[in-house]
């Protein structure tokens, strides 16, 4: 096994060395006597003894947390390779049972069971160095003297992309597959959860997400396949983003789906908005295509061609551009009550964001639903109707999930 | 109790105190900003909070800005809810 626990607690040992260094001279300086000290410096030193040692003493922070997440894992190590013993003198032993005259065949499913065991431990021990080496990624991202990034402030919980939730292990037989159940959550995705509502809008679409998501009860996760320009590539996920996206209030597929895409493009590209031409193809593993319009041409869009996507089984996302310089304008849609009638109402229209489309009439109105979900501070969620007018207005770009 | 999140332009918070979206996030002269759709639709209301100057929440409680991520990154606010107490919240 690479990595020593022996080795990671030393290195923690030297790193919180530095930092008690540090916190110690930030100490020194404010019990330092200087009242008796005089002349212009003196003064001047004085009055920005205080800020020093605070800046100092500061310094000593991000070391301390650097050497005790080293410790932990030096610790976590230790734990595992303890267990990864065992489970090999357990082999061991079946293998001289196996190999010895007469041999004892009654050996073989514990042997077998083993190796499953020995390969989980190794598989969630490298996952556990994975892990606490984003975190310290993100200690020197949150470094205001690294790079000149800030974020989150001093003081505020981690970097968002680094809090999880675990997943349970019946979201495969739970999910309801319904993209009214969806809610996005903090995360800049609005892209990559309204292709997956789109795609839920189908037995097809249903289908595909559900093959692609397989549980593994000994490594008590899921695999998620995804695709590299038509290559399957296989992604472990045993936790949601904690303020991600959820079905029903809870994690779901989409949650599994978001952690995938989190391992496929890194959590930086994830957050940074897309497009669902790109997301498609790393979902469906099938080509997809885009159609865009000149918001402010004047032309009208031809959605008689997105509603022949539409009947040839194509699944199609629809985004705003910029709306306005607060980032919404308010437009009058309609939306069915409960007979089936439509009723005018006025919500409020989100850009850049990206909404399922739903369905197109015959008059060029179109269908669309937030990815924000039931209850949301926009439209309240479920489809509405955004007329021609206001489709040609504000929607710049549909995306396809392609036909074939 | 005083809650601290991040949350994305163009994404959204569903707490059990308050459910809201950010439209919009950034810098102008004034310092930073972030406009926000706060509550459930149709009684929500859109805010542009500024630091220092907190949005009365109903219930009690209060939104701050904490703060928006610097440039590199996509626009991010943090905000926190809290405790009313604090200072003169705007309504």
């Amino acid at each position: 096994m690479s990595g020593s626990p022996g080795a990671v607690r030393a290195a923690a040992t030297t790193i919180q060395a530095s930092a008690d260094g540090a916190a110690s001279a930030g100490q020194t300086l404010r019990t330092l006597d200087v009242e008796s000290w005089q002349g212009w410096a003196a003064t001047r030193f004085r009055a920005r003894r205080s800020a020093i040692a605070a800046d100092v003493a500061e310094q000593a922070a991000d070391p301390a947390a650097a050497a005790r997440l080293l410790a932990g894992w030096a610790d976590q190590m230790a734990d595992a390779d303890a267990e990864i013993a065992v489970v090999q003198d357990t082999m061991r032993a079946a293998w001289r049972a196996l190999v010895a005259l007469p041999p004892d065949l009654t050996v073989l499913p514990s042997l077998v069971r083993a190796q499953r065991t020995l390969a989980a431990l190794r598989f969630l021990r490298e996952r556990g160095a994975l892990h606490v080496a984003d975190q310290l990624f993100a200690l020197i991202a949150s470094d205001r003297s690294a790079l000149g990034l800030t974020w989150p402030p001093d003081g505020w919980p981690p970097p968002q992309s680094l809090q999880t939730v675990p997943l349970g292990s019946t979201i495969l037989d739970d999910a309801s597959f319904d993209p009214l159940d969806v809610q996005q959550g903090g995360i800049g995705d609005c892209y990559m959860i309204a292709s997956l509502m789109a795609l839920m809008q189908s037995d097809e679409g249903d289908q595909l997400l559900r093959d692609n998501i397989t549980w593994d009860p000994t490594l008590q996760g899921y695999w998620v396949t995804l695709y590299d320009d038509g290559d399957p590539v296989r992604y472990f996920v045993d936790r949601a983003q904690a303020g991600g996206a959820r079905e029903g209030g809870a994690p779901g597929i989409v949650s599994i789906y978001e952690a995938a895409l989190k391992e496929h493009l890194t959590f930086a590209d994830l957050t940074n908005g897309g497009w669902p031409d790109d997301t498609f193809p790393i979902i469906t593993g099938h080509d997809a295509d885009e159609v865009t319009h000149d918001t402010g041409g004047g032309d009208p869009w031809d959605t008689g061609a997105l509603r022949t996507r539409l009947s040839n089984g194509e699944q199609l996302v629809a985004s705003t551009g910029s709306v306005s310089d607060d980032g919404a304008v308010k437009i009058t849609v309609d939306r069915r009550d409960t007979d089936g009638n439509l009723q005018p109402e006025t919500v409020d229209l989100h850009g850049p964001h990206s909404y399922a489309v739903a369905g197109v009439e015959p008059d060029g109105s179109v269908w669309v639903i937030n990815p924000w979900g039931a209850g949301n501070s926009a439209d309240g969620g479920g489809p509405f109707l955004v007329s021609a007018a206001d489709f040609n207005l504000y929607f710049g770009n549909v995306g396809s999930s392609g036909g074939d | 109790m005083v809650e601290r999140i991040t949350v994305d332009v163009g994404a959204q918070y569903v707490g059990a105190a308050v459910r809201l979206a950010v439209l919009s996030a950034g810098s102008d002269e004034a310092g930073p900003y972030a406009v926000v759709l706060v509550g459930s639709y149709p009684e929500s209301t859109k805010v542009r909070l500024r630091e220092g100057a907190p949005h009365r929440l109903a219930g009690g409680r209060t939104l701050r800005l904490g703060g928006v991520a610097p440039a590199g990154y996509r626009p991010t606010v943090a905000l926190e809810i809290g405790d009313a107490s604090a200072d003169g919240a705007a309504p």
